[in-house]
């Protein structure tokens, strides 16, 4: 995780954290960097994204300015301008909004869920509105919620996401559901498919370390039980879904019929596909495509 | 008036800013960028503190003058702009002890609802532009207003002088190649040393108009260009060439048909009656000599008129890129007496006293894409 200071690195740390994401500053045990940038990306910052594979997170979207068509739309179209200049995946977030909630884990319940005095406030503020010109004239203004709720809320959630709540209250929506629209909104999700696909060749490097470990143990062994294991149908599914990723995540699609001439299709495209002229990893992943949809289509038979 | 320039990094909200200020201060001029400003309003937005790249573009922008106010814009949607502010005013103090003195303002030039916010800056610079000791004393109002028009003078000077190249080397290629066309017998040494002085004529006849331009151009300020003259344009020598193949075969063909004549002529005395045979081979003979001769020589002067012609092409090609090249030299050197002049008197262009100069109205503002095309 790097950015300059002010960005929101450990926002945006915190929110990764939350949704699973094992983060650390140390770009020596670093696997995949996420690159957090505001507003544009400075030329110190494009220095950043050489070496490890990286994800760009322009942050603070909501504060793009709603001029054209809306903060995050604006946001958006930024996020694609860094992309198209840099050519390194960037994806606009709001942080903020999506530090503090996210999907539990272990039960699969939203987490983070406003206490009773900012679901007070919110509700106080959809029946009596306040001046939501700027962030001072919402702190300081004359309102019946006290200033330190109302500082609280902008810590929380900005102008951005009290709107939005309010808004949200004002339809009717049950307070409990103002998690999930708060996630929806930071495209923290946006984010998370962006830094699986960054990670998909990290991901398949290590499953093949890990056969390749395996297939050493078996033959050092002379361990039938370890052979089995390696050319079992979930060793082999496991490995293609890797390469899917991994290809997948260079922008070509891989075709995910489940029919005997869909896995003959794509068996004979990616044998193809491998004999060209791609690089290392391309023709590895095309290899374990291959193999595993010809494991698929002998299943089927 | 002065001149205002804003700076800042990209999307730090520049554009707006110059905008909410140019309609707040109608007697100044306020520019995105500047040669020279009266004052420099730098901007950065409230998202989060400089960056060192940010720091390089505010010290660039302000070495020109002593008049720099920090803003930090986009307050109205930034929580933490007063955490920026503190760490942006902390930074670039931390550059250079003649920042230390910065006033910061907060703005929101653009809000997303509401009103332009930039009240504090508007006061601060008005503040600031009426301490006199901060302005130098005389002609503050178009300094650099003049360094523009210095520059986009010498512009259209390169202008005007590399049409006046083209258009000369024209007409000159025209009148030399009429006169090659008319060359008579044996007159290419004379054809040179008429080819060399309309060489030498356009040399001088450059010299004097880009003298005269210059001094329409730049001539009301003190500037001295650094004269240097370089080498005048030389025009190549006329190509040799053997004519003894050519000779021979005209000799050949000439003597042929002369013979024809010869013997026609003689044929036709001798049917005049008995006694004109001799006649008739001496008139023959001398005819068809004669006819040798001139056919020859008339070839020759064909050829020389050829070669002279092509030599005159290629004596205005040199002629037309050596006086380009003198043109672009001369603009240089006044452009680096401009820059020389700026720094060396506190960006200010010195004039001389025999001309009023005629006050401009400039447009309020100019936008950096049209300065830079001056």
């Amino acid at each position: 995780m790097v950015g300059r200071t002010g960005a929101g690195r450990n926002t945006v740390a915190a929110a990764l954290r939350h949704h699973g994401v094992a983060v650390t500053a140390d770009p020596a045990t670093a696997e995949v960097q996420v690159l957090v940038i505001a507003e544009a990306l400075k030329p110190e910052e494009s220095a950043m994204t050489v070496g490890l594979p990286t994800l760009i997170v322009l942050n603070k979207a909501d504060l793009t300015g709603s001029h054209s068509g809306g903060a995050l739309p604006a946001a958006h179209r930024s996020a694609a301008d860094v992309q198209r200049r840099t050519g390194v995946p960037t994806v606009a977030m709001v942080g903020l909004l999506a530090a503090t909630t996210g999907a539990s884990e272990a039960t699969g319940e939203m987490t983070g869920a406003l206490d009773d005095d900012l679901v007070g406030a919110l509700r106080t503020l959809v029946s009596t509105p306040a001046d939501l010109r700027s962030v001072d004239a919402f702190a300081r203004g004359e309102h019946p919620v006290g200033h330190d709720v109302r500082t609280r809320l902008l810590e929380r959630l900005d102008r951005f996401g009290i709107a939005h709540a309010v808004l949200a209250l004002a339809r009717g929506d049950e307070p409990a559901t103002l998690p999930a629209l708060l996630q929806r909104l930071s495209n923290v999700d946006a984010v998370l498919g962006g830094l699986r696909a960054c990670a998909a060749p990290v991901r398949y490097r290590r499953l093949r370390a890990a056969l390749a470990e395996i297939h050493s143990l078996a033959i050092e062994l002379a361990d039938e039980g370890l052979f089995d294991l390696l050319n079992s149908e979930a060793a082999v599914l496991a490995t293609m879904t890797a390469a899917v990723d991994v290809v997948e995540a260079d922008g070509i699609r891989v075709d995910p019929g489940d029919h005997p001439d869909a896995h003959h299709r794509r068996a004979m495209q990616w044998r193809r596909y491998g004999g060209g002229p791609v690089n290392a990893l391309h023709g590895s992943c095309s290899a374990d495509i291959t193999r595993g949809s010809l494991r698929l289509l002998d299943g089927r038979r | 008036m002065s001149v205002i320039a804003v700076v800042g990094s990209p999307s730090a909200g520049v554009s707006s800013l110059a905008a909410a200020l140019a309609d707040r201060l109608p007697d100044h001029t306020v520019v995105e960028a500047s040669l020279a400003p009266d004052a420099v309003v730098v901007v950065a937005s409230a998202v989060a503190p400089l960056a060192d790249s940010d720091l390089d573009l505010i010290e660039r922008a302000a070495s020109g003058t002593d008049l720099v106010v920090g803003a930090v814009s986009k307050i109205d949607a930034h929580r933490g702009w007063r955490d920026v502010q503190a760490a942006d005013r902390a930074l670039l103090a931390r550059r250079d002890e003649r920042y230390r003195q910065v006033p910061w303002v907060a703005v929101a030039a653009a809000p997303d609802l509401g009103e332009p916010d930039v009240d504090e800056l508007v006061r601060a610079l008005v503040a600031c532009l009426a301490k006199p000791d901060r302005l130098p004393r005389a002609r503050q109002p178009s300094r650099s207003v003049d360094a523009i028009a210095v520059r986009g003078g010498i512009q259209r000077a390169r202008l005007t002088l590399t049409y006046f190249v083209r258009r000369r080397c024209a007409e000159i290629g025209a009148d030399l190649r009429a006169e090659a066309a008319e060359l008579p017998r044996g007159g290419v040494a004379r054809f040179g040393d008429v080819v060399r002085d309309a060489v030498a004529d356009f040399g001088a006849e450059l010299d004097i108009a880009i003298d005269t331009v210059m001094d329409e151009a730049i001539g009301e300020f003190v500037l001295t260009p650094r004269a240097s003259a370089g080498p005048p344009p030389q025009p190549p020598l006329p190509r040799p060439s053997s004519r003894r193949l050519e000779t021979r075969l005209m000799v050949v063909l000439g003597g042929g048909f002369g013979l024809g004549v010869a013997l026609t002529l003689g044929r036709l005395t001798t049917a005049l009656g008995p006694g004109s045979d001799l006649i008739g081979l001496v008139v023959g003979g001398a005819v068809g000599l004669l006819l040798t001769i001139w056919v020859v020589g008339i070839r020759g002067v064909l050829h020389d008129r050829a070669l002279m012609d092509r030599w005159v092409g290629e004596v205005i090609a040199t002629l037309r890129s050596g006086g380009e090249e003198t043109v672009a030299r001369r603009m240089l050197d006044a452009e680096i007496a401009v820059t020389v002049e700026l720094r060396a008197h506190n960006s200010v262009l010195r004039t001389h006293d025999r001309r009023p100069r005629s006050t401009e109205n400039h447009g309020k503002r100019r936008n950096s894409a049209s300065e830079s095309f001056l």
